[in-house]
């Protein structure tokens, strides 16, 4: 029994450095993918890349000036009964979308 | 040989007394016994007195104490994209005295390392008693195939190597790592505690091979890794003053500009560009000519202040009440102060003048004239209450005070105040100039400019706070110079400054220089400033035509800050 349990903590002990030895590489390739990602992400390649593909910085800007909508009544419980009347926003995408 | 064998046949036989024999007995008996007592007191004296020593000793044997490192903090942009962070690669040492043939050895492993053999073998050959390091951080692909080839006296060791994802940017702001994983220039100097973070140690039982026994005894103190630094430094504002920076040192052919971009509100600075540079992708960062560009520009040169400092002039003139801002002067041409004659170059005189046109073409009689007004008190402590003369206190090492004579000074004369009153004979840094500007833009009040927004460790976060150095002038003060400002860069004059006008937007400044060098500082919008921008150039071979081009990149760089932070066009 002694024997056997020896060999098996020993076993054991091989298996958890082995773990930590992949721990340690998966760690390592996370780092290195963090890198890479960071580096695709960064301005001088996005820049290059749009470049590529024809783009470029605005000419002109244009800022809408929007007027912000009347905050949305407060919910009220379902009922049975088909609503009469719906929010402004729902109307204006109605109207936008040419529904009834 | 007869007779001397006779002789001794006839001598008496020798003869041993009892009482004899049982002395030298116990002579015998006595030595043994004391011998044992020896060894015995000898052996309770180890096993008894020195248990701790030998057990010290023997548990040495068995267990070893390595030191886990840390891993080096992150810094981050304000937008929290990485500039630098530490990767673990593998580096490849040779012990060289376990290498048994150094040319076999060297030819395994040259076409692994992409090395010449015979390099390697001079490597090898060489017998020294710490490894020899032969390459560092190997891709990973590269580190397996050395790990393959299994062979005696060839070690892999895992090292940190500081990578720069955005590339070539920032590079001295960020500044340098050494080889012992700790900051040498720049961030990673001023901040190296908090990214070094702090070593831990493991004490464990090992087996034959030197590896931990993992299920053995031992005891783990735990590498504290070290804190972060997200940066108020935004990456597309630095790499469009980089960008710009680039261009205009090339049309114009100069030697070294300095771009810095400031957010008046909080004091954070957003960019901060210099030419020339070294880069980290450099084969060799520790080069002299490297080091030689190590410290950062914006904080460690200084250049006269020029025609930015009519800020000051107007700041103390307006402040004091010698000036009013409609208010205007008959220019004669020549001002004499304190024995001393200030001269405008022929032409256009004599003529009276509006403070916005003093402004536009920077007129050193005009701002001679607001000096004497002032007088020399009031003027030095606007001076010196902008910043003038004293460190800003950034968070980045080896900035300069630059120089600024007060009238306190024992090297002071009267008609200092009336040359410094444009600009000359005082030093100033890029970080000066546009913290000055800066005031001026939020009201009055002097925030201490710095990088770092955040520290993010182990043990918690710690914000950088707005921090108010001082309140400066009055609100109204800062207000009515605003509008000189404005009117400098808007009207349709032919002064420098109109170059740095931003289409819908009101943008404040001034600035001027010669085809040599030339300096623009201002900021934007006028109404609810975002951004103050500094922008000077150096070096131009004295025959170009540049015009001003400072004015034109802070054009560029307000234009596209507008544009990036979303901020409507006021016209």
């Amino acid at each position: 029994l002694y024997v056997r349990q020896t060999g098996d903590v020993a076993a054991t002990g091989y298996d958890v450095a082995a773990l930590q030895r992949e721990q340690g590489d998966w760690q390592h390739q996370n780092d290195e993918l963090r890198a890479s990602v960071a580096q695709l992400e960064s301005i001088e390649r996005v820049g290059s890349g749009a470049q590529r593909l024809g783009l470029g910085p605005p000419r002109h800007l244009l800022y809408v000036h929007s007027t912000p909508l009347a905050a949305p009544p407060a919910p009220t419980p379902a009922t049975d009964e088909t609503p009469t009347s719906s929010s402004p926003m729902l109307e204006q995408a109605r109207r936008v979308l040419g529904l009834p | 040989v007869t007779a001397h064998t006779r002789a001794i046949h006839d001598q008496p036989a020798l003869t041993v007394s009892p009482e004899s024999r049982k002395g030298r007995l116990t002579v015998v008996v006595v030595l043994i016994v004391t011998a044992a007592a020896v060894f015995a007191a000898r052996l309770l004296y180890i096993q008894a007195w020195q248990t701790t020593y030998y057990r010290g000793m023997a548990s040495d044997e068995h267990f070893r104490r390595t030191v886990v490192p840390p891993k080096r903090g992150e810094i981050d942009d304000a937008t929290g994209h990485p500039l630098a962070m530490s990767v673990s690669y593998r580096s490849v040492y040779a012990s060289t005295a376990e290498i048994g043939d150094p040319k076999v050895t060297a030819k395994r492993l040259a076409p692994v390392l992409g090395e010449d053999e015979d390099s390697l073998v001079v490597k090898l050959i060489a017998k020294s008693s710490t490894p020899v390091l032969l390459q560092r951080w190997l891709p990973d692909d590269a580190a397996d195939a050395v790990q393959k080839l299994g062979l005696d006296g060839i070690n892999l060791q895992a090292e940190p190597k500081r990578v720069y994802p955005q590339g070539e940017t920032l590079d001295q702001v960020l500044g340098v790592v050494g080889s012992d994983d700790n900051g040498l220039s720049g961030l990673e100097l001023r901040y190296n505690t908090d990214l070094v973070g702090q070593p831990g140690s493991l004490v464990a039982e090992r087996d034959s091979g030197g590896d931990a026994i993992a299920l053995g005894p031992q005891l783990l103190e735990p590498a504290v890794d070290g804190a972060s630094l997200t940066l108020t430094i935004d990456r597309y504002l630095q790499w469009v003053a980089e960008h710009e920076l680039d261009r205009a040192l090339g049309a114009r052919r100069a030697k070294s500009g300095v771009v810095v971009v400031l957010d008046p509100r909080t004091g954070g600075i957003l960019a901060l560009a210099a030419r020339p540079t070294f880069h980290h992708d450099d084969a060799d960062v520790y080069t002299a000519s490297d080091v030689a560009k190590y410290p950062i520009p914006a904080i460690a040169s200084t250049a006269d202040a020029g025609p930015t400092f009519d800020v000051v002039t107007l700041a103390a003139g307006l402040e004091s009440g010698a000036i009013a801002p409609g208010a205007s002067f008959f220019n004669s041409g020549s001002f004499e102060y304190g024995g001393s004659t200030i001269q405008d170059p022929p032409g256009g005189h004599p003529s009276a003048m509006s403070m916005t046109q003093v402004l536009e073409t920077s007129d050193e009689v005009g701002l001679s004239w607001i000096a004497s007004r002032v007088g020399a008190p009031k003027f030095y402590r606007m001076a010196d209450d902008l910043g003038f003369g004293r460190p800003t206190e950034v968070d980045l090492p080896g900035e300069m005070p630059g120089l600024l004579r007060l009238s306190t000074d024992p090297d002071w004369a009267i008609s200092d105040l009336i040359q410094n009153a444009f600009g000359q004979g005082v030093q100033a840094t890029p970080l000066q100039v546009t913290v000055a500007v800066a005031t001026v833009a939020n009201g009055g009040i002097r925030l201490r400019p710095h990088v770092v927004a955040r520290v993010s460790g182990p043990g918690g976060e710690r914000r950088v706070a707005p921090t108010i150095d001082r309140r400066v002038a009055r609100g109204e003060t800062m207000a009515a110079l605003t509008r000189l400002l404005v009117a400098n860069v808007a009207d349709d004059g032919t002064g420098y400054s109109r170059t740095a006008r931003v289409p819908g937007y009101d943008v404040a400044g001034v600035g001027g220089g010669s085809p040599v060098s030339d300096a623009f500082v201002g900021f934007g919008p006028a109404g609810a400033p975002r951004v103050a921008i500094y922008v000077r150039l150096d070096g131009a071979p004295s025959g170009t035509s540049g015009g001003p081009t400072a004015a034109a990149i802070f054009a560029a760089l307000a234009r596209a800050a507008m544009s990036y932070y979303q901020i409507p066009p006021s016209r």
